[in-house]
């Protein structure tokens, strides 16, 4: 086979691939929105999910949240005090911190922990016929496992990222008033006549699509494990590879639309 | 009542099941036999429509058994029991029973319910103790006898068991042979995998053969075990036996 | 439920709800804030870019965000159609000849429109009325007049204000898409250019009171030499009257200046504004003796007349300029806006 051939055998794999994910994605989407009136969406499941990806996360989004705005700060004050506009370290807050890191880095951390968890978990629950199980039952694993983890990521992931917001302010106030004792409340306002609603929705709007497709990679990966248990690890790096490339992508698509709107 | 029309399925290069037609009536036990990888497990799945096959159709008293929508109401009349116990791995005994209880039987009365699960918990020699256990830490033979008590508790039309007997050890072997004969008797449909002599003699009323993705042979146990084809009365002496 | 998921969702349940709600509140306090919930008035104006714009985009008076920018676009004459509003409470301002003034920070990038206020008159607009831009020749005017209008101070606030500008150079004024280095740079030039001139008038002069009755021939060379500084001066001058009207404009809306930028261009005083002070005073001074130079060249050479008429305009200019700074060029119409100069429009005497 020429390098031609392979490279063709290989698109075809990966078209193949996005097709395959792409229908898997509209199954989701569909069962989704017939779920009110089917009810078939598992609280128990939901709530789990939130709990061990949204709360569970919560110290070491904080822990990160706060550092990343007090260094945010500290950097910003080493360089714009040098030319007299230290007053544009809100602007750095704003659109540093709020606008994109704070999306970001949550995101990241919950691919670490919770979309390699839940690729793995339903990477070995297909592995040990637990899906099977389930569809003999006729509970469709759409519905049980994949919607209420995908809906409960989404939530935990839109929940933290409105923390990592709140404390990375707090972070940033704090080492502020290293340099310059300044009440909360000015800080408050000096930040908030930086801050629109835009910037402030468009940080949980990502955090949504984040959420979503974190959570839509991992379970479809998980999926795709057929009877193998050396099969969890390489769909779970697989998943972890895909869902940042998605995050930075989708980043990027609603960072243009957002500035193309306005 | 369920009828195979032209199944064949294919795993990668590999065709595990040929064209197969066959017809299972009510009220009768139906054993799959054959040799290592001969597709029975595979075939029972496709029967219970826990996969769909590459082609052909099952149907359900009529009813493609893989059309969207009618899930819950043809796994509320087709309790299926796999070879190995298999219950949800994050869930309790207890939550596991509970799961296919609320989902298939919503507007059950609950007393009624929970008096059910206990007798056949019961009935299967599942101790109490292990209802609020995780499945990772009891025994894989209670694991399958949970899996039973499910099926049971669910009173399915159709019973699809996947190698009744296997990981059983004595005590629960005798009472799941006790429950299935029981289930046989009140007018139930089997249709069991294995190779168990004893479930093929005292259960089944016809034996499925399966070779190389096709049946080769479909009739009573006594012609079975009689046969004098050269390959199934080797299969017979070689495979067949508790 | 058993005790450990009630727990569980109880503690999602709280975790989720403080997020949404601190969420629901600060957006809430936000838009507040940034006025969403208080009743606008929609205007019109044209700008010739939108450098820096956007659709919220602030519209300052005296530093204070009145209104904000609605949305904008392109029309068939390449003008941008600009759909600004102000909040209620500010509708007041809204008098008939003001003008919007377009400056853009030079660091963020970000442009703000200044509002500059007509004080002559108190005929509010009507809501979606066209208000004037400073892009426009129209608005140009207007702004001059209106800023003309704005004060009364003397001379020695001027040098006051110079502290001020200086600290608000990032606000760009320019209209030729310039920078505030830009601007920098001609205020040292002119300096610069007046320094020359003076010293070169000097030495005329000196020439002239010790060589005048020697030798017609070094009248003539003079005048030769005087024509052609007369002409430099004109284009210092323009220029000169060209940054003080900027100046001017600059320095009238802004209360609050940040200290750093003026320490880090100008922390004395010595590189621009004293230079600048200092070549003005002298020019004033030296124009006394043109004149009268220009008179003894009349008594000795009537024909030459004619030649000086030019150099004579050019000198008014400058007098005019520098009595407008001397006595406040924020009023009683000391700067008019000078004509674009045409370099190598010099007079010649053969």
């Amino acid at each position: 086979m020429n390098y031609i051939d392979r490279i063709g055998e290989r698109l075809i794999v990966f078209i193949e691939n996005i097709k395959s994910f792409g229908r898997f994605m509209a199954t989701v989407v569909r069962r989704f929105l017939s779920l009110y009136s089917e009810k078939k969406i598992n609280a128990d499941v939901l709530v789990r999910q939130v709990y061990f990806t949204g709360f569970e996360a919560f110290w070491l989004v904080s822990i990160i949240a706060f550092g990343i705005g007090a260094l945010i700060i500290l950097q910003g004050n080493i360089i714009l005090s040098t030319f007299g506009q230290t007053k544009l370290m809100y602007v750095l807050l704003v659109t540093v911190v709020i606008r994109e890191l704070s999306s970001i880095l949550t995101a990241l951390i919950v691919i670490a922990r919770s979309g390699t968890s839940i690729c793995t978990e339903l990477g070995n629950m297909k592995v040990s016929h637990e899906i099977d199980l389930l569809q003999s039952y006729g509970i469709s694993p759409i519905n049980y496992l994949v919607i209420s983890r995908v809906f409960g990521v989404v939530v935990a992931l839109f929940t933290l990222t409105i923390y990592f917001n709140i404390i990375s302010i707090l972070g940033g106030w704090f080492f502020t008033s290293f340099f310059y004792p300044i009440p909360f409340k000015d800080f408050m306002m000096h930040l908030i006549g930086e801050l629109s609603v835009g910037d402030l929705l468009i940080s949980v709007i990502k955090s949504v699509f984040f959420g979503f497709f974190i959570a839509l990679i991992s379970c479809y990966q998980g999926l795709q494990v057929v009877v193998a248990r050396t099969e969890v690890p390489q769909r779970t790096i697989r998943a972890v590879v895909q869902s940042i490339l998605a995050v930075i992508v989708i980043d990027i698509l609603i960072t243009y639309i957002y500035y193309l709107v306005l | 009542m369920l009828t195979l029309k032209n199944i064949s399925f294919r795993h990668k290069e590999q065709t595990v099941l040929d064209s197969i037609n066959y017809h299972f009536e009510p009220n009768k036990t139906y054993t799959i036999t054959g040799g290592l990888s001969s597709g029975k497990s595979t075939l029972l799945k496709i029967t219970g429509g826990l996969i769909p096959p590459t082609e052909g159709i099952v149907c359900f008293r009529e009813r493609d058994i893989q059309t969207k929508g009618l899930e819950r109401e043809i796994h509320r009349k087709i309790g299926y029991v796999f070879q190995e116990g298999v219950l949800i791995s994050n869930l309790s005994v207890e939550e596991n029973i509970g799961l296919p209880v609320k989902y298939l039987l919503p507007n059950s009365n609950r007393d009624e319910q929970r008096i059910r699960v206990k007798e056949m918990l019961s009935r299967f020699r599942v101790d109490s103790s292990y209802l609020d256990k995780r499945p990772c830490s009891i025994p894989a033979s209670i694991r399958k006898t949970v899996n039973f008590a499910i099926a049971f508790i669910l009173q399915p039309e159709v019973l699809m068991v996947d190698d009744p007997l296997f990981n059983l050890n004595k005590p629960e072997r005798e009472a799941v042979i006790r429950e299935l004969t029981n289930f046989k008797r009140s007018g139930g449909t089997m249709i069991l995998t294995g190779n168990s002599e004893r479930i093929i003699k005292d259960l089944t009323d016809e034996v499925i053969y399966l070779n190389e993705g096709k049946i080769q042979y479909s009739d009573k146990p006594e012609l079975f075990f009689t046969s004098t084809d050269s390959e199934l009365s080797q299969f017979v002496t070689e495979e067949i036996g508790d | 439920m058993d005790q450990k998921t009630k727990r569980t969702y109880r503690v999602t349940g709280f975790f989720v709800l403080v997020a949404s709600i601190s969420l629901l509140l600060l957006v809430i306090f936000i838009a507040f804030k940034q006025n969403a919930f208080t009743k606008k008035i929609t205007y019109y104006t044209t700008l010739d870019n939108v450098v820096g714009i956007t659709t919220s985009s602030p519209i300052i008076f005296k530093g204070y965000e009145i209104g904000r920018i609605k949305n904008y676009k392109l029309n068939k004459n390449n003008e941008i159609e600009v759909e600004f509003i102000v909040f209620q409470e500010f509708a007041h301002l809204m008098i008939e000849d003001s003008v919007l003034d377009k400056n853009v920070h030079p660091i963020t990038g970000r442009g703000t429109l200044e509002f500059v206020m007509n004080r002559s008159s108190d005929k509010l607009i009507a809501e979606k009325s066209f208000v004037l831009s400073s892009d426009s020749n129209q608005g140009r005017k207007a702004l001059q007049a209106n800023q003309e209008h704005g004060s009364s101070e003397p001379i020695s606030s001027l040098i006051n204000k110079l502290e001020r500008f200086v600290s608000n150079l990032g606000r760009d004024d320019n209209y030729d898409e310039g920078s505030f280095f830009r601007m920098i740079y001609n205020m040292a030039e002119v300096a610069e250019g007046l320094d020359k001139g003076i010293e070169n008038l000097n030495r005329i002069l000196i020439s002239l009171q010790t060589e005048e009755t020697k030798d017609d021939g070094v009248l003539f060379r003079t005048l030769n030499n005087f024509a052609d500084l007369a002409e430099e001066m004109k284009i210092t001058n323009s220029l000169l009257a060209n940054n003080l009207v900027k100046l001017n404009s600059l320095l009238e809306n802004y209360e609050h200046p940040e200290g750093l930028l003026s320490k880090m261009l100008d922390p004395t005083g010595m590189d621009i504004i004293q230079p600048l002070s200092e070549s003005l005073l002298l020019l004033q001074k030296s124009l006394r003796e043109i004149s009268e130079l220009m008179e003894f060249a009349n008594d000795h050479a009537p024909e030459l007349l004619l030649l000086m008429s030019e150099s004579k305009k050019t000198l008014n200019e400058i007098q005019k300029t520098v009595e407008g700074i001397n006595s406040n060029p924020l009023i009683r119409g000391g700067i008019t806006k000078p004509d674009t100069p045409v370099p190598g429009s010099k007079i010649r005497v053969e």
